[in-house]
């Protein structure tokens, strides 16, 4: 029995003549030559690549060297059913009896000992940490070793629909038990509580979420706002390691007007934009810091202002020496950039899942007043416009929001 | 008629019946399965220094499987994908537990280093130095086996459920070889063979969690080939220590002393065949004027043994265990029957056991 290390040394007498060697161009023989190099070194996912570029050469497709090669090399990447077809080709290209023999058994033992399982998700294109646990006892070292090297590549974020190549035995995906025959595809759909709701799955898909909680704004210029509530609603998509979130806000806002007297304003909506990132807790917990920004209407600033020429000129309430002739309570619109922190506690079902959990939210408000405005007196809201200057318009505010939330993924 | 055949009948069971087809070679170790559904042996070529491996059902009739060690190149991606040619030594077979179906023997495989496999897979625990003797324990869990890879023979224990994983080194002994280890019924204790440049002797690992080995004997010569009773209370072994030119049968309490069973006895490979009751050892008397006979002792009255009519001459290695069909079956190693006209080579035979002492 030849050793097939002298034999991957024998010109491949059916083999295609490759062209000269060429680095640069990429013959076969190069590339199978690369590959061997790759193997030496153990680096067998490289060696897969110069198989698939030697498989691609002209040429490429009646190389016996790169067939035989090749199929050992899938065999070594956990990937059997390549490794199937390069072996059964290999076999068709072998230039001797002996070679031909080895391809042939080689393809029967992966026949023979492979099955395939079919993972699928409740939504093509979801990736997932999977777990892989054979269950069953597995007498032959060498296959126990790829199980193994197959469990630990799962570990990785992997896009679903997946093949996966294993073993004839009984095994856990991700708590799931499949049983796994040779030489035939077991079909496995993963629900959403197995890919998200234990284990190091990460879930991966849009949801909605409603929140309610309070708002409270810290700041001179907003220092007679008072506590509000705050409603949040929002949508969330997964873009590849990160969630884009998109947000309305409406705050129930009421300040201290002219003294002690108490006012609400509708005018408190806002919309903005977030990103963040997930991070599983383990189990169905998940933790998601983001940044954002949010464009909004703030009421209730205020201003003491003096009437001059027939128009009010009007500074902030807390730089003015006095109460004015007036007070004027402008709404504000301020750009706020805010940093959130999102827990959340998960319980997938076989499509959906229902989240709740809590925020707290962190703001800064950067506002400004409309200016020259008009405003009109409190005690006669349909009387004629009194035309105002304030100076200056900008305003700033420190805010803190925690919510309570609901989420929903679908 | 009918009176004829019921005369004819019970001889005919009385005797053993050929299981093994013809070969050019002699068979030898004969082993049953745990659970009697199979019976396996070896032919041994001696003038080519090869040795095969055949599984069978056990009966007359039914054709074996030779037993090929399957090599596979893995991590060494050049070496390739090799099955083992025909110039190649598979021997002693260890059976698992029932439920496992399958065994585990050693094989040069094609590189000519002795590794263990295990059926239908490639090399288990390979490395660089002998491997052999292994014995699967009765839980299925471990195997424990004699290796050469870090001196001159020492005992080391795979983990079944971890194959992949180097195997535990279980003694250490640098001024001797551990061999022939043999596991309890409870798969708690292994006894095996200590050779030194003094002699070999028996010595127990009490907990194979907590290896400590303790001696059982401390004689002259050769003590070897220790098995178990089925109800773990008894070890069986053979002795030299009174006459170097002869073996004989001992037992011995796991803590007591040994007491002499029979004189004069045949080398079983696989050490005395015990009875599935433990009441009985089964082993061949050397005495060439009656072919070498095959005896059954009671052990607790070893004087009571009595010959096993077995209608063969030549008897050698043997083994006994209870089949599927509740009834208790021996299979021996002879030079054929005692009516036979021509007797070469040593073939595989099967009877049921019965009428012991």
């Amino acid at each position: 029995m030849i050793p097939l290390g002298l034999l991957l040394a024998v010109p491949a007498a059916h083999a295609a003549p490759d062209a000269p060697d060429d680095p640069a161009g990429g013959s076969v023989r190069h590339h199978v030559a690369q590959a061997r190099q790759f193997v030496k070194n153990k680096w067998y996912d490289d060696a897969a690549l110069e198989i698939a570029a030697a498989l691609a050469a002209p040429g490429g497709a009646d190389s016996f060297d790169a067939h035989w090669l090749g199929a050992q090399i899938y065999y070594e990447v956990v990937q059997a059913d390549r490794a199937l077809v390069l072996a059964e080709r290999a076999a068709l290209l072998a230039p001797n009896a002996e070679t031909r023999e080895q391809a042939t058994t080689f393809a029967t033992f992966l026949r023979s000992t492979f099955g395939y399982v079919a993972l699928t998700a409740p939504q093509a294109g979801m990736t997932s940490r999977l777990q892989l646990e054979c269950t069953s006892i597995v007498f032959d070292a060498d296959l126990k070793r790829l199980i193994n090297k197959l469990a630990l590549q799962l570990r990785e974020p992997t896009a679903l629909p997946r093949t996966l190549a294993l073993p004839d035995g009984e095994y856990l995906v991700n708590g799931v038990k499949v049983v796994v025959r040779a030489d035939t595809t077991t079909p496995l759909a993963l629900e959403m509580r197995q890919l998200g709701a234990r284990g190091l799955a990460a879930l991966q898909v849009t949801r909605l979420e409603v929140a309610a909680g309070t708002s409270v704004l810290f700041g001179d210029d907003v220092d007679n706002l008072r506590t509000g509530g705050a409603f949040e609603l929002a949508l969330t998509l997964p873009v590849g390691p990160v969630l884009l979130g998109a947000l309305g806000t409406f705050d129930l806002r009421s300040y201290a007007a002219g003294g002690n007297e108490f006012v609400s304003d509708p005018y408190a909506w806002g919309a903005g934009l977030r990103v963040g990132r997930e991070l599983a807790l383990g189990g169905p917990l998940a933790l998601r810091p983001s940044l954002g920004v949010r464009y909004g209407l703030v009421p209730g600033i205020g201003y003491a202002c003096d009437e001059a020429d027939g128009a009010l000129s009007c500074t902030p309430l807390s730089a003015a020496a006095g109460p004015g002739e007036v007070e004027i309570y402008a709404v504000g619109r301020a750009i706020t950039p805010f940093a959130e922190l999102s827990l959340e506690y998960r319980e997938a079902g076989r499509t959906t899942a229902l989240g709740v959990g809590v925020k707290a939210v962190v703001e800064q408000h950067v506002g400004t007043v409309a200016s020259p405005g008009e405003a009109v007196l409190f005690e006669t809201p349909d009387g004629t416009p009194l035309p105002y200057v304030a100076t200056p318009a900008s305003w700033t505010a420190t805010g803190i929001r925690l919510l309570a939330n609901v989420s929903f993924a679908f | 008629m009918l009176s004829l055949l019921l005369v004819l009948l019970p001889g005919a069971l009385a005797q053993a019946q050929l299981v093994s087809p013809a070969t050019p070679a002699n068979c030898q170790v004969p082993s049953w399965s745990t659970d009697g559904n199979q019976l396996a042996w070896e032919v041994n070529f001696h003038d080519r220094k090869v040795v095969e491996l055949y599984v069978s059902p056990g009966y007359p009739g039914a054709a074996p499987r030779r037993i090929v060690p399957v090599s596979r190149g893995s991590s060494a991606m050049t070496a390739g994908f090799d099955v083992a040619g025909s110039e190649t030594v598979a021997h002693e077979l260890s059976w698992a537990p029932a439920a496992l179906k399958r065994f585990v023997y050693g094989s040069s495989g094609s590189t000519q280093d002795y590794d263990l496999y295990i059926e239908g897979g490639g090399p288990v625990a390979a490395a660089p130095g002998a491997d052999g003797t292994a014995a699967w324990s009765p839980d299925g869990k471990w195997i424990v086996f004699t290796s050469a890879r870090t001196g001159q023979g020492d005992l080391y224990l795979i983990d079944v459920a971890a194959v992949e994983k180097p195997p535990l080194k279980l003694t250490g002994d640098p001024t001797a070889s551990e061999l022939f280890a043999a596991w309890s019924p409870d798969s708690q204790k292994i006894a095996f063979v200590g050779h030194t440049q003094k002699g070999d002797n028996l010595y127990l690992i009490d907990n194979v969690a907590f290896p400590a080995p303790r001696p059982v004997t401390a004689w002259e010569h050769t003590q070897t080939r220790p098995t178990w009773s089925p109800d773990g209370t008894m070890i069986a072994f053979f002795s030299n220590h009174n006459d170097i030119n002869r073996f004989d049968l001992y037992v011995t309490p796991v803590a007591g002393t040994p007491t002499l069973v029979a004189t004069d006895v045949a080398l079983n490979d696989d050490g005395p065949a015990w009875t599935p009751d433990s009441k009985h050892l089964v082993y061949v008397k050397k005495d060439e004027a009656n072919f070498d006979p095959v005896y059954a002792a009671p052990v607790r009255q070893p004087s009571q043994a009595r010959v096993v009519a077995t209608g063969t001459v030549g008897n050698g290695d043997l083994d006994v265990v209870k089949r599927p069909d509740g009834k208790v079956w021996l299979a021996v190693v002879a030079q054929g029957l005692k009516n036979d006209k021509v007797r070469d080579f040593k073939r595989v035979y099967a009877m049921v056991l019965s009428g012991l002492p």
